[in-house]
């Protein structure tokens, strides 16, 4: 990848992994920088990066791993990466996104994560797989529980968030 | 589910639209800066030298994106390490007990999981891992072996955290610079010096109170350190400028640069103190350094060399070159500064060699193999297949085993250096173990 390649990388999935990274933490600053320290490593291991959609994989495994690094410091345990309530310090959703955010955040890290691969990003149940490093059918539990998780904070008469 | 599609896409393209990129050329220069990583996707191993006993010698790894398969290989921008391996100093203390040949701790960084996780080379059990803080990548040991000191190679949160050996609990995070990428400490105990890669600085800690003293200025990308067995002269390679900073330890005061080749990374200081050799990533040489005048002698043409590591009778460096996947072992004779032929091992994550120094064992990542160098004939004996990326070795201070970091298996390999055979992998409990130290 060189300076031109990784540009026009860089300016075309910026925005797009920043969403999805934030769909994943439920931290839109946290999403931004993590996004932005992943696209500075992929700068310097450039050279070991396919370009087409490994890329992308790439940056968003790095910047997803740069979060997670994080919570774990912030929290005891790695094992409990459930994001704990942090407000959103960006202004703009409206009261029901903030339910809905609220419920995402609820959810455990994997799970969100897996859910975000699946219904963001689009990828299969094998391509979770491979990204998250787990087999298909933890993909699929995951996906199952988080989705049981999330339901009732969907449509538009969202529930009040419970434990 | 069609109402979560949509919801999470309301959601991501909100945040899309207020994401504030940094400029390209910001990123790009901040990449630059990072330049010896980039270097070395597949890692720069470190060596030990034999000498005192704590020497640290961090090493970077970048064991390689294997496809998006490498989740767990989630691709951290890698790391070093460091490892203590006695050498005639702690030989001595080892051999003086009685006999209880495996009574060694290894402390394993786990760099994506910001642990440290210590095995007990008695019985080859991981003990749960110890919180360090982002990144750990290097680690040194004090030569009483009461604290281990691990560089958590952060940008924004550079800290050095100790490890009480007995209780195996970290003590609070020592402020250090930006992004301290090696660590090193004197033959006394008394002080760590950590080299802050992007700060160009290097802070000393008093290891008695845990202070850091003020930090010292170095050249640009601090990136190794070694230390003489005298513990008098602290050497730094300046990863940016081209050029070694000697600082005095007596005063904490930095003397001249020294100009080395472009990029000089590894730095390895033979038993008598007398040569600090310097490898040049960037101009593919090796710099020895006269330690008695802080001069350079003429360079010694490797190849783009990534990794030295010197035997206990100082007679031979052994300089790792490595390109993408290929690499070479080129044996130095420090007698004479005359590069030996090559040996072919792959890409040369790491050197350490054995207290005998009768075998350097080399861990290449790409091939996933150990493969030993008998120092004797400089053959390479059949590689020692263990698989994932081999990042890091240390061998213990009896000479009895090496622990091999297997950074994409989150596990530690150990070998039996008197069979050359793989043993049962250890479980770290942790992600990317990239460095190891063990007890004196």
């Amino acid at each position: 990848m060189d300076r031109e390649e990784f540009t026009s990388f860089y300016t075309g999935s910026f925005p797009r992994l920043v969403g999805q990274l934030y769909a994943m933490t439920g931290d839109r600053a946290e999403a931004q920088d993590a996004v932005q320290e992943a696209f500075v490593r992929a700068w310097v291991h450039r050279g070991r990066i396919d370009m087409g959609r490994g890329a992308e994989a790439w940056v968003r495994v790095t910047a997803w791993r740069i979060a997670a690094s994080r919570w774990r410091r912030a929290q005891e345990g790695i094992r409990l990466m459930v994001l704990a309530a942090r407000p959103d310090r960006a202004a703009g959703p409206g009261p029901d996104r903030v339910a809905f955010i609220e419920a995402l955040r609820r959810v455990p890290a994997e799970q969100r994560r897996a859910l975000v691969l699946y219904h963001l990003v689009d990828l299969t149940v094998e391509q979770i797989a491979a990204e998250t490093g787990v087999r298909p059918g933890t993909v699929k539990a995951r996906l199952a529980r988080g989705r049981a998780a999330l339901t009732p904070h969907l449509r538009e008469t969202t529930a009040p968030v419970g434990e | 589910m069609p109402d979560l599609n949509d919801e999470l896409r309301r959601l991501a393209d909100e945040a899309a639209r207020q994401a504030r990129p940094l400029a390209v050329a910001d990123v790009i220069r901040q990449g630059d800066r990072r330049h010896r990583r980039g270097i070395n996707f597949w890692a720069l191993g470190r060596a030990r030298t034999p000498g005192p006993g704590t020497q640290a010698k961090p090493g970077r790894r970048w064991p390689g994106w294997v496809a998006p398969l490498a989740a767990a290989a989630a691709v951290i921008a890698v790391v070093a390490g460091t490892a203590a391996v006695s050498g005639a100093i702690h030989g001595r203390r080892a051999a003086g007990g009685v006999g209880k040949a495996h009574r060694f701790t290894a402390y394993v960084a786990n760099a994506g999981s910001g642990t440290v996780t210590p095995i007990r080379t008695a019985t080859n059990k991981a003990l749960p891992p110890i919180n360090a803080g982002d990144n750990p990548d290097t680690l040194a040991i004090t030569p009483d072996g009461k604290t281990a000191y691990v560089a958590n190679y952060d940008y924004h949160h550079g800290t050095v955290t100790p490890i009480r050996t007995a209780t195996n609990t970290a003590l609070p995070p020592i402020k250090t610079g930006r992004t301290p990428a090696a660590l090193v400490i004197t033959p006394d105990g008394k002080t760590v010096y950590v080299a802050n890669f992007d700060s160009g600085t290097v802070t000393p800690i008093q290891t008695a109170t845990n202070k850091a003293l003020p930090p010292i200025k170095t050249g640009t990308h601090p990136v190794e350190i070694a230390i003489t067995p005298d513990g008098k002269t602290v050497y730094v390679t300046n990863n940016g400028s081209g050029t070694v900073t000697p600082i005095q330890t007596a005063t904490n005061k930095a003397l001249p640069p020294i100009t080395t080749g472009s990029h000089p990374d590894a730095i390895a200081i033979t038993p008598d103190g007398k040569t600090a050799y310097v490898a040049n990533l960037g101009s593919g040489t090796v710099t020895p350094i006269q330690t008695a005048t802080n001069k350079a002698l003429p360079p010694i043409t490797t190849g783009s060399a990534v990794e030295i590591a010197i035997t206990p009778d100082g007679k031979t460096a052994y300089v790792g070159n490595g390109s993408g996947v290929s690499g070479t072992v080129i044996p130095i004779r420090t007698a004479t500064n005359k590069a030996l032929p090559p040996i072919t091992t792959g890409y040369p994550n790491a050197i350490a060699i054995t207290p005998d120094g009768k075998t350097a064992y080399v861990a290449s990542g790409p091939s996933g193999a150990v493969i030993p160098i008998r120092t004797a004939t400089n053959k390479a004996l059949p590689q020692i297949k263990i698989g994932g990326s081999p990042g890091y070795i240390a061998i213990t201070p009896d000479g009895r085993t090496a622990y091999v970091a297997n950074f994409l298996k989150n596990t530690v390999i150990p070998i039996r250096i008197a069979t050359d055979t793989a043993r049962p992998p250890i479980t770290t409990g942790g992600f990317q173990p990239v460095a190891i130290v063990i007890t004196p």
